[in-house]
Order: C-alpha cells, then sequence, then structure tokens
C-alpha cells in the first residue's frame, strides 16, 4: 500500500469525523446550549412574578387570575431552575454523547478502511496469480475479482495477449534469423567448392581427352554429365541458400497497399493457367511503409505455393481481401487447394519444411514470406480454421500525412 | 475548597442528640447547616427543599435498626411564607412559618421520630446520614417532561431531524438528576440517650 493511498484514506476519514461531529453538534448541542444559558431569563420570570403581585394589589378584584399566571410562571421558573442545578450533568452527559458518537464513527470508519484495504489486498493479490498464470501460458483459474479490478483484469489479459504475441513474433525473428545466418555461411561453403569442381571437372576433360579411346570416351561424357546434373542441383540448393541468407532489410516507403495489391493482382493473374487470382479492396487508400518489392516476393511464394498445389486442376482460385481493423492493415489470402497438412501446419513458417516433392522446392518460401512481414513491424499468419489454405497478413497503418522515411 | 467548607461545617455543626420516648427512637439535629450560602439560597428559591435523614443503629445483641424522616421546605413566593411538611415514623406532618429564623428554632426544637424501640438491648454503635436536596422528586419529573416536551416541539419543526428525538430522552433521562447541596454523616459510638 502507497503512503499516497494511506494518506489520502486518513485526509478523508479526518473529514468524515468532523463532518460527523459537525452535524451532532449542531443537532444535539445547539437545542440543550438554548436551555442551558438562560440566567437571565429567570431573573426576568421573577420580574415578571413581581409584576403580577403588583398588579393583584392594584386590581385586588382579580387576584385571582394574577395569582394564577403567578403560578404559572414559578412552574416554569421552577423547571429552569431544576436545569440549572442540573447543568454540569447535562453537559457531561452531552460530552460523553459526542464522544460515544466519535468513537462509534472512528470504529466503524477504521473497520470499513481496514475491510477495504483488505478487500483490495485479496484482489491485487488475486490479479498477481492471474499475472502469473498468463505468464505461465496457463489457462486462469482461482478466485475472480470484482468491481475495478474487474476492469483491471481485462487490461492485464489484454496487454499480456499483446506481450505474449510481441515476444511470439521476436522468437520467431529471432529463430529465423540464426537460419538466415546458417543458410548464408552454407552458401558461401558450398559456391566455393562447387565452382572449384566445375574448373577441375573442365581441367580433366581438357587433360584426358587427347588420350581416351572411343571406348573410354563414351564412359567419360556419360560421367561428366551426371556430375554436371549433379552440380547443378547443387547450384541451385546453393542459391535457394543464398535467396534466404540475403533476405534485404525492407526499403520503407510511402505507399498505398490497396493500389499495390491491385497492381500485383492485375500483373500476375495470367501467370498461372490453372490459377484465377482476385483482389476485393476498400475504396478508400490504405497507407502504409513498405518495400513494394518484398511485399510482391512474398505474395509471389504464397500464389506460387497455392499454385503448385494444384497443378493437375484448373478451376483453382485464390483471393486478396483487404481491410483496415484497429489501426492495421488487414489482408486476408485464401485459396480453394487441399491446403496444409495438420502434420505441417504447425511448423509451416520453419526453414526447410515442404510438402513438396524432393526436387520441388526446398521449403524456403513461407520462412522468407514471415520474415519479410515481421521485418515490417507486421505478421503473417496461417488460419487453420479455413478451408483450402488461408493466410492473415497485418501491417501496421501509416497516418495520412506521414512522411516516406 | 468544597472539602474546606464541608470540613468547616462538620467542625460547626453539633452532632445530633438521640432520644428516647415512650418506645420510640427519636432524633433532634442542630439547624446550623441551614445558614449554608447553597441550602438558604435553595430554601428561598420556591422550590421545593428536600431534607432526608437516616439512621442505622447497631445493637449489643447484634441486631440492626434503620429509620429516617423527610422534610420539605418550599417558600411560597405569593404568601412570603414558608410551608414545611415532614414524614417520620409518626406519620405526615405540616406547618407553617413566616421566616426562616422561625424554621430554624423549630428545627432545633423537633424531635424526629426514627423507629419503634422495643429491645432491651443497648445501642452499639449508630450512623446519622444527612443530606439536603434542592428539589423534589415531583419537581424533578416535571422537569423533564417539561424539557422532553419543549425539545421534542422544536425537533418538530421542518427541516429538524427526527431521529435525535430518543437519544434527547435518554440524556435529559440520565442527567436531570437530584444533587445534594451538603452532606453529612456522625458516626456515633455507644451513644448515650439524650433528654
Amino acid at each position: 500500500m502507497s503512503i499516497k493511498t494511506t494518506l489520502t484514506g486518513s485526509i478523508l476519514l479526518v473529514i468524515g469525523l468532523l463532518i460527523s461531529f459537525n452535524y451532532v453538534y449542531r443537532h444535539l448541542t445547539v437545542p440543550w446550549i438554548q436551555f442551558l444559558f438562560q440566567a437571565d431569563f429567570i431573573s426576568i420570570l421573577e420580574q415578571s412574578q413581581n409584576d403580577q403581585k403588583q398588579l393583584a394589589v392594584l386590581d385586588p378584584e382579580n387576584e385571582a387570575a394574577y395569582r394564577k399566571q403567578y403560578g404559572v410562571i414559578q412552574d416554569l421558573k421552577s423547571h429552569l431552575q431544576v436545569l440549572e442545578h442540573n447543568q454540569k450533568n447535562l453537559q457531561n452527559t452531552l460530552n460523553r454523547v459526542y464522544l460515544i458518537v466519535l468513537a462509534v464513527i472512528f470504529s466503524l470508519a477504521i473497520t470499513a478502511y481496514l475491510l477495504h484495504q483488505n478487500y483490495v489486498k485479496q484482489n491485487l493479490y488475486t490479479l498477481r496469480l492471474l499475472i502469473e498464470q498468463l505468464l505461465d501460458n496457463q489457462i486462469p483459474s482461482g478466485p475472480q475479482v470484482k468491481g475495478v479490478f474487474k476492469k483491471m483484469e481485462l487490461m492485464i489479459r489484454d496487454a499480456t495477449a499483446i506481450l505474449m504475441q510481441k515476444n511470439r513474433k521476436i522468437k520467431t525473428l529471432d529463430h529465423l534469423t540464426q537460419w538466415q545466418e546458417s543458410a548464408r555461411r552454407h552458401a558461401h561453403e558450398i559456391k566455393t567448392p562447387l565452382t572449384a569442381s566445375r574448373l577441375e571437372l573442365e581441367r580433366l576433360e581438357h587433360v584426358l581427352l587427347p588420350h581416351l579411346s572411343e571406348e573410354a570416351m563414351a564412359v567419360w561424357e556419360k560421367g561428366k554429365v551426371n556430375i554436371i546434373n549433379d552440380l547443378d542441383r547443387l547450384k541451385e540448393f546453393t542459391t535457394g541458400f543464398s535467396s534466404f541468407g540475403k533476405i534485404n532489410k525492407p526499403k520503407l516507403k510511402k505507399m498505398d497497399l490497396a493500389e499495390t495489391i491491385c497492381d500485383f493482382v492485375e500483373i500476375y493473374q495470367h501467370a498461372w493457367p490453372n490459377l484465377k487470382l482476385s483482389v476485393s479492396c476498400p475504396e478508400t487508400p490504405v497507407w502504409i511503409q513498405a518495400d513494394k518489392d518484398l511485399l510482391r516476393q512474398s505474395w509471389m511464394n504464397l500464389v506460387q505455393n497455392s499454385a503448385q498445389a494444384q497443378e493437375s486442376k484448373h478451376n483453382g482460385m485464390a483471393t486478396f481481401t483487404l481491410k483496415v481493423e484497429e489501426g492495421l492493415a488487414v489482408l486476408n489470402y485464401k485459396d480453394n487447394g487441399p491446403g496444409v497438412s495438420a502434420e505441417i501446419a504447425p511448423r509451416i513458417f520453419e526453414p526447410y519444411v515442404t510438402s513438396k516433392d524432393i526436387g520441388k522446392g526446398m521449403g524456403l518460401g513461407m520462412a522468407i514470406s514471415k520474415k519479410i512481414f515481421l521485418d515490417h513491424q507486421g505478421d503473417l499468419e496461417f488460419d487453420k480454421s479455413q478451408n483450402g489454405a488461408s493466410f492473415q497478413m497485418t501491417l501496421p497503418v501509416s497516418p495520412s500525412g506521414e512522411k516516406t522515411c | 475548597m468544597t472539602l474546606l467548607l464541608l470540613l468547616g461545617l462538620i467542625s460547626f455543626q453539633n452532632e445530633p442528640v438521640m432520644l428516647s420516648q415512650e418506645n420510640q427512637c427519636l432524633l433532634r439535629l442542630d439547624s446550623t447547616f441551614l445558614d449554608e450560602k447553597s441550602v438558604l439560597k435553595s430554601l428561598k428559591s420556591g422550590l421545593t427543599t428536600t431534607i432526608e435523614f437516616q439512621i442505622i443503629v447497631n445493637l449489643t445483641n447484634g441486631k440492626t435498626l434503620q429509620g429516617g424522616s423527610k422534610i420539605f421546605i418550599r417558600y411560597e413566593l405569593w404568601d412570603e411564607k414558608y410551608l414545611v411538611e415532614w414524614v417520620d415514623s409518626m406519620g405526615h406532618h405540616h406547618s407553617d412559618f413566616s421566616t426562616l429564623n422561625e424554621i430554624k428554632t423549630w428545627f432545633a426544637d423537633q424531635n424526629f421520630s426514627m423507629f419503634s424501640f422495643h429491645e432491651k438491648s443497648t445501642i452499639k454503635h449508630a450512623l446519622v446520614l444527612l443530606k439536603v436536596l434542592p428539589f423534589s422528586q415531583h419537581e424533578q419529573q416535571q422537569a423533564k417532561k417539561w424539557m422532553s416536551r419543549t425539545i421534542s416541539s422544536q425537533q418538530n419543526k421542518p427541516g429538524n431531524n427526527q431521529s435525535n428525538r430518543q437519544v434527547m430522552d435518554m440524556i435529559i433521562g440520565t442527567s436531570v438528576k437530584r444533587p445534594s447541596l451538603v452532606d453529612f454523616s456522625w458516626d456515633l459510638d455507644h451513644p448515650k440517650w439524650g433528654s
């Protein structure tokens, strides 16, 4: 509990007590004071009695009436005299009542304050448990918080979800960066002996050819073709490694994502004969900061995968749908292909994970696409709830007046 | 200060005299305490000054006897005379006096009957208590009622909270008492009967 909170509570308590005391004083004390301090009133009554006696002397016929009036005044005077004798008692009793009332109010205030502190403490403890459970990726269980703490709980849940999403992104980015570095090194290590092997093969051919018989020549030619084919395949892999290892950092420029995706679909709609591309965009521009070439590369990867998965079909369809949600440009991609197998789905963005036949792809396309979106402070996620292959790409929307980086 | 005054009074106040007459224990008191300032003021106030005295007697045979008397003195302001009533074991009596001195004289000579006395045993110890109260029980009750009535009529005015009524009655009930003006007590060891 902070000192500020305790101080505020104490001040409110004191103010409450003072208001209560003032209320009690005004409603209990004032009437009593009116009775207790009427010393002059008694002397006035005595004077009035004397007047009645004088009147009786002057007007003997009405003496009975004056005497009666005298008696009434005497009764009132007697009451006041009795109270005068009890002035100290009355004051003491009043003081006791004040003290009791103050003690009761104080006790109630303290009790309420302590109960409130306990309530706050319990709810804070519950929130702490909730945070611990959320950070451990557990489903929150245990006691529920109430009142204003419920709002705090929702805020914590939202913040934790955002934090965990960011952590996942960072983890993925780190993971991909490690793979990238590894691929770059492998490409470098393979490229040098690959070039050397080609040169050595040419040198051998140059040295051996004049000395070979026709029969040996035939064997040599066959062997040479096989070696060159293997070296080409190796080169192809090395190029793949190299391209993955050399994904450029995005060169951000302000652009209208709606216009960019429409252009892409228009340009490439006939690139795959078995696949029909379509796009749905909002009418207003969706401004983002992005590298157009990298975005196109990632979209190419997605469409290429869809086309390859539907090679045997002639009515393949793939659709891009763009919308803006909570400050994010959300671009959904969906095809009507066989989708992603349950075995591959959890690892779909990991490098070298592919369902394609050997030699038809190294499984780097999705990893590269994921990296591209993460580098744009966005994300690329696979939506397994849909039929076919469905992906969601998100990018932060840039304010319309923001300058190009 | 009060203690000193009381000590002074006690020194001036003569011991009560116990008398025996026709199996009655009588008590005669000195009237000096009537000159005390607060008592004088009370006697002239128009309220009923009440003098209460009590005697507790321990006999040599182990028995205890008790008795007492009350005297009510009210100055009738219209008629300018003192109305005196007293109650003792012999019954209820009353008398009128014109001046305070007459009361003092009467009081000093008056033997108040405390209790009937048939024992052969002698008195071992007697305790005599005297208390002067400024007003009677009836006046006390009337003042309480009047006060309660007045406050409640004030509480009934628009804008006032009625919830305080019970608190007020409680405060009146516990606060309006009969505080004694003077108190005396005498411890008499083996008192002798006076004449």
